[in-house]
């Protein structure tokens, strides 16, 4: 039994088709909201009254604590003894089998005390041409043929039950041990091939949807007390989108087909051969909106959430000593 | 006699240019409080002070809502450094309409001992549109709003000082400049007594909405910092449900966009669906020429982020950790 296990947050435009397209692959899903301010935890609940194989769980912790939230779900996912693999997956990633059979097959070759890893892809739709809806737009969206970046994302046998001191890593690229035990790095793993399964990654879809991206991401860590330096590359993009500055779309194409390589490792537009690859299931959505036609309601709506937290965990500090 | 405007000011970009040309062609002094601002207002000051009008600049980065105090610190200082015989404390949305400066005078002088004076203070709606245009057009083509229900609280009229608030040490300007205390506690220390000025004489006539872009900064940016002080609004205010509409991507009517700015009547429900507007025939600004204002209202997300990071910047400050 193959089930996957997501940690999501404002990703209306995208949810609904990432679980109807992963559930064409896998035999469950378990989604953990942490804090979405849009529509995306009336989608999850819309889907799961549909008695889809969806398992929807909430988590309210302030601060970036996705590898702890994604070990404590991944290791209760194999409460169920009939699980065999997890796949942790982002919202905006799509899993693309060449058949199910195959997969299972070559999960089944993973040698013991060894995690699987999947080649992760990135597609980048045609940013200038805005698709009528979201499917459409997945559908048109190209990976460039050989990536910029090196990550893959990481698949969880069974034996991570048994491995206590070992933990997701940041991201879901690989399994590591935790900070605390005694032999710490990453874990062993093998490289599952690409023709048999891959992560397809769809990390922008839209200008407004990176620039709401942008600008949350950017409040939330200023709220963390763990802003980016001055000269990082999303500082630079957060400070354009606050000066009003309009979104170079020929830039923000690059920087999707670059997502996830240093800015040293890009490669340019012109030097990239783009290929069609198409990842998406023959799926129909009943819950998405329509996508938004402008940031200002998602961030706002964030935004009231981050300063709320903020408000409450101040009312709740212990008084500075007089 | 020497008139001077006192007034806190914060991300009015789009008319703080036009109320300190207007007003002081009616005054003879402003003082202006920037209080934060993440907007150009700042930089729009300090462009008309180059011009050397009769205007002092202050910054004040005081977190928290001090109008009530910085405004009689700065009314107070109008008086005894800046030789003022009357003070009125203004806010930048809000434009002196005078007939005559002798009548106004004459009415200030007979404001008795003890007294300070109230002004009527009318609502006035431009067009709510974010075409590119002339903000001082727009504010001459603006239109009082009629009350169904005449307002009488204090909440209807602003202030105007004359030097008998100078010589009361206790007496402190209440938040909105809508009244005045005669001690610090906003609840319970008792009213100053007061006379009301003709409406013939002297009108402060208040535009607190004029674009779509300024009703949406103006409102996130409002509620965010009450969120932000643990002083959220009550559920149902017209204040949240302006910001739902905004959140939620609704189409922001006039209604919408009156209902949280503009003070109401308790009996007067409803009343920002059924609006009626007569139009003056004098316009509340004169014709003047603006130099340094941007011509068009832009997108309200830069601005808002601008103010809002500086908000959770200071919120995680102050939780420690």
């Amino acid at each position: 039994m193959l089930v996957g296990v997501a940690m999501v947050r404002n990703e209306a435009d995208i949810i609904e088709v990432f679980v109807r397209h992963n559930l064409t692959v896998l035999d469950g899903l378990v989604v953990i909201d942490h804090g979405s301010a849009d529509a995306t935890l009336g989608i999850l609940n819309a889907l799961c009254g549909e008695r889809l194989p969806l398992v929807l769980m909430r988590n309210e912790a302030v601060g970036y604590l996705q590898p702890a939230i994604m070990t404590q779900a991944v290791r209760h996912a194999f409460t169920n003894p009939r699980v065999d693999f997890v796949f942790p997956l982002d919202a905006d990633e799509f899993l693309k089998v060449s058949t199910r059979r195959e997969l299972e097959l070559a999960l089944a070759a993973i040698p013991p005390d060894t995690y699987g890893k999947l080649r992760w892809p990135t597609y980048v739709p045609d940013l200038a041409r805005p698709a009528p809806d979201i499917l459409a737009m997945l559908r048109g969206a190209r990976r460039a043929a050989a990536e910029s970046h090196e990550f893959a994302k990481v698949v969880v046998g069974r034996h991570f039950l048994a491995a206590t001191d070992d933990v997701v890593a940041q991201g879901n690229h690989w399994i590591e041990g935790h900070p605390d035990a005694p032999v710490r790095g990453q874990r062993r793993h093998v490289e599952i091939v690409d023709r048999v399964a891959a992560v397809a990654h769809v990390p922008i879809r839209s200008v407004e949807q990176f620039i709401a991206k942008v600008a949350i991401k950017k409040l939330g860590r200023v709220a963390a007390k763990i802003d980016w330096k001055p000269d990082a590359a999303s500082q630079v993009t957060y400070d354009g989108i606050r000066s009003g500055e309009p979104v170079d779309v020929g830039a923000l194409t690059l920087a999707a087909h670059n997502w996830s390589a240093p800015r040293l490792a890009w490669r340019e537009l012109a030097s990239l051969t783009l290929v069609e690859s198409p990842f998406l299931a023959p799926v129909s959505l009943r819950y998405t909106p329509p996508a938004a036609a402008n940031a200002l309601p998602l961030v706002l709506s964030a935004i009231e959430r981050l300063v709320r937290r903020l408000a409450s965990a101040r009312a709740a500090a212990p008084e500075p000593a007089r | 006699m020497r008139l001077v405007g006192v007034s806190m000011v914060r991300n009015e970009e789009d008319i703080i240019e036009a109320f300190v040309r207007h007003n002081l062609s009616v005054l003879d002094g402003l003082i202006v409080v920037d209080h934060g601002s993440a907007d150009r207002t700042p930089a729009i000051l300090d462009a008309l002070c180059a011009e050397k009008l009769r205007l002092v600049v202050m910054r004040s980065d005081a977190a928290g809502y001090l109008q009530a105090e910085i405004t009689t610190s700065a009314a107070r200082e109008a008086f005894s450094r800046g030789g003022a015989d009357a003070v009125f404390p203004l806010d930048a949305d809000e434009f002196l309409r005078v007939g005559s400066r002798d009548a106004l005078e004459r009415s200030l002088e007979a404001v008795p001992p003890g007294h300070f004076g109230r002004v009527a203070w009318p609502t006035y709606v431009p067009s709510l549109d974010d075409a590119p245009g002339d903000i001082v057009a727009k504010l001459r083509a603006s239109r009082r709003i009629l009350r169904k229900v005449a307002y009488t609280s204090n909440m209807s009229r602003k202030i105007a000082l004359t030097r008998h608030f100078a010589l009361e040490s206790s007496a402190t300007i209440t938040m909105g400049n809508h009244d005045v205390l005669l001690g610090r506690n906003q609840r319970t220390s008792p009213r100053m007594p007061c006379v009301d000025l003709p409406e013939d004489i002297v009108e402060i006539c208040h535009v607190p909405v004029r674009s779509r872009t300024q009703f949406i900064v103006k409102t996130a940016i409002k509620r965010l910092a009450r969120v932000a002080a643990n002083r959220d609004y009550p559920g149902g205010a017209p204040i949240r449900r302006a910001f739902d509409a905004i959140a939620r991507g609704l189409p922001l009517t006039t209604e919408v966009m009156l209902m949280s700015h503009v003070t109401w009547h308790p009996k007067d429900e409803g009343a920002a669906a059924s609006l009626a507007y007569a139009t003056d025939d004098v316009p509340i600004i004169a014709d003047i020429a603006l130099r340094h204002t941007p011509a068009a209202p832009g997108d309200p997300l830069p601005l808002v982020l601008s103010a809002v990071e500086r908000l959770v910047r200071r919120a995680a400050r102050s939780t420690g950790g």
